[in-house]
């Protein structure tokens, strides 16, 4: 059978996603905690800016100051990448679904594409505009640098950063696929993105220094800095760690489909 | 201009719609589930899928549509793999379990979605909820339906691309007599207009009022493939006399071979003789009679006899 084409599939998910409320809720969370704790932390920053060290200032970024609120974000982005598989596991509609499109493949790859249509336009929304809020916030004492987004690192951090929140959403999808159930798959992906993190904190320095910087979490810090100056941690260029999130995110929906291919619905 | 997606009313014209079972078996761990399991269901007729709980039907009807897949054997849909149909819903409808939708969703909203993966017109789906009297609640949302509502829901999804297989699965659980009726007689203008209807129950006496044909599974085994007819000749018979000499009479009738069970009050149940044979006796022996009747074993006696032995979950009495 030569592709049954996926434009059928994809009109139906985009009905089914556009139509139940939590989408339009979780979607809005996502906006308000991106934009809010990037503001507050923003604050914070300039707040305090008397009492930075030398080498704070030197190397301060304003850019991933202004997108502190991710670290939210990356959570409520991804529980939209859960509901978008687990919601029809826990209602029963799935058999409905794989009813109507026997090739599973196909059900996975238009939830996919749907969910990183609307995710990439809202991560891109809430990146730009929290960018915007926090170089305002900072502006308010001259002696901070800002950052601005005709500069070509801080529009790199700001479009990558939001490509990093649509990534992750996608993952967390991924990872439903294999779980199945919403309470199963939220902690799967909050485990990875922050318990793991704690994890390999605890391990002695001269390992994790090598591993922090594969954590998710990490790879999405290191691609919304317009400089790796100043973080926390030893990271990968930008472009690596969008390859490298992209990679996990591939992954976890080839284990995804695999399953969903396989199991009895 | 005639719609490509006419009503119900009209008669269903495509010739050969069929339903195949060859050898089906599925087990989960250690439990057969369904077991070497052979049938075909047939176009213009009701066919009923009986058998106890847990005796495999709804197994049997989730792998006819491919959502669970079978250890051993295969089913098919007019000769092809339900995996293998572009456009499954036009074919086949099926109603597995009630409310197997999204509780957020509105009605309209989850009849089109189901439409458009199948590029069914958007017009077929105020159709459909006209046809099963949800017209009403189209923009309601489907989680505050009744079982009833929820029920209808999911027969109008199984219409929406006028397939001539359709298979329901305990279509009227938990129904009232009102909803039982609807479904019973909505059943059989399906099978009128030619469709293919597969509907299970595990219950023989609702059956015996909608289907024609009925297969009967116990631990995922056939036990019956025949007609309904068939099915109530086959479910015996057995004659109720009285009479003041009862004693009398049972050893006559024991004499010529019948089995008698007494009743008590001068009552005896005969079987393995005629009624006729009964009276004729009778005479012989001189012995007045009270009453002479020939009883039809009820249908659902029949079935219990048929799946005692194969109840997954019997209770002791």
């Amino acid at each position: 059978m030569t592709g049954t084409s996926l434009v059928p599939s994809v009109s139906s998910e985009w009905i089914k996603f556009r139509s139940v409320r939590s989408t339009v809720y979780t979607l809005l969370t996502t906006f308000v905690l991106c934009v809010g704790f990037g503001a507050i932390a923003t604050f914070a920053t300039r707040s305090r800016w008397g009492q930075e060290g030398f080498v704070d200032k030197l190397t301060f970024d304003p850019t991933r100051t202004s997108l502190a609120g991710f670290t939210f974000a990356e959570i409520a982005i991804g529980v939209i990448g859960v509901l978008i598989v687990s919601s029809e596991y826990s209602s029963g509609s799935i058999r409905t679904t794989l009813a109507a499109t026997p090739r599973r493949i196909n059900v996975a790859l238009a939830k996919a594409i749907v969910l990183f249509v609307t995710t990439i336009v809202v991560a891109e929304l809430c990146s730009v505009i929290s960018f915007l809020v926090g170089q305002a916030i900072l502006s308010g004492n001259a002696s901070i640098p800002t950052a601005s987004l005709s500069q070509s690192d801080p529009l790199r951090a700001v479009l990558l950063g939001g490509f990093s929140l649509a990534l992750l959403a996608l993952l967390a999808m991924g990872i439903t696929l294999m779980i199945r159930h919403t309470a199963g798959s939220i902690t799967t992906y909050v485990g990875i993105l922050l318990i793991l993190f704690i994890v390999v904190a605890l391990l002695p320095t001269s390992w994790n220094v090598h591993i922090f910087k594969f954590l998710p979490e990490v790879l999405s810090e290191s691609m919304r800095s317009a400089t790796s100056q100043g973080s926390q941690f030893h990271t990968f260029t930008p472009w690596v760690s969008t390859a490298i999130l992209a990679c996990y995110a591939i992954a976890a929906l080839i284990g995804g489909v695999f399953m969903l291919v396989r199991r009895d619905a | 201009m005639t719609s490509a997606y006419p009503g119900l009313m009209s008669a269903w014209k495509t010739p050969l719609t069929m339903i195949e079972a060859r050898n089906l078996s599925k087990r989960y761990g250690s439990t057969v589930a369904v077991n070497d399991l052979s049938f075909t269901v047939k176009p213009g007729i009701v066919t009923g899928f009986l058998g106890p709980n847990g005796s495999g039907k709804s197994t049997t009807m989730r792998m006819i549509i491919g959502l669970d897949h079978p250890n051993g054997g295969s089913a098919s849909i007019n000769g092809k793999p339900y995996a293998s149909l572009k456009w499954p819903l036009r074919e086949v409808g099926a109603l597995l379990e009630a409310k197997a939708l999204h509780p957020g969703r509105t009605a309209r909203n989850h009849l089109r979605a189901l439409a458009a993966s199948n590029r069914i017109p958007r017009s077929r789906v105020d159709e459909v909820l006209e046809l099963v009297g949800l017209a009403g609640v189209a923009s309601k949302r489907a989680g505050g339906f009744s079982l009833g509502m929820g029920q209808r829901l999911g027969i109008a999804a199984a219409i929406l691309g006028d397939p001539g297989i359709l298979l329901f699965d305990e279509p009227v659980n938990g129904l009232d007599p009102e909803g039982i009726q609807w479904v019973r007689e909505f059943l059989r203008s399906l099978a009128k207009q030619g469709r293919t209807v597969f509907v299970s129950s595990h219950l023989m006496s609702e059956m015996s009022q909608t289907a024609d044909h009925v297969i009967v599974i116990g631990r995922g085994k056939l036990l019956v493939d025949s007609s309904m007819d068939e099915m109530v000749s086959k479910a015996g018979s057995s004659v109720l006399v009285r009479s003041p000499d009862a004693d009398r009479l049972a050893a006559a009738i024991r004499d010529s071979g019948g089995i008698v069970i007494q009743l008590g009050d001068g009552g005896l149940s005969v079987a393995g003789i005629e009624a006729a044979q009964v009276g004729e006796l009778a005479a012989r022996e001189g012995v007045v009679l009270h009453e002479l009747s020939p009883q039809q074993a009820s249908l659902e006696e029949a079935f219990m006899a048929l799946t005692k032995d194969d109840v997954e979950f019997g209770g002791s009495l």
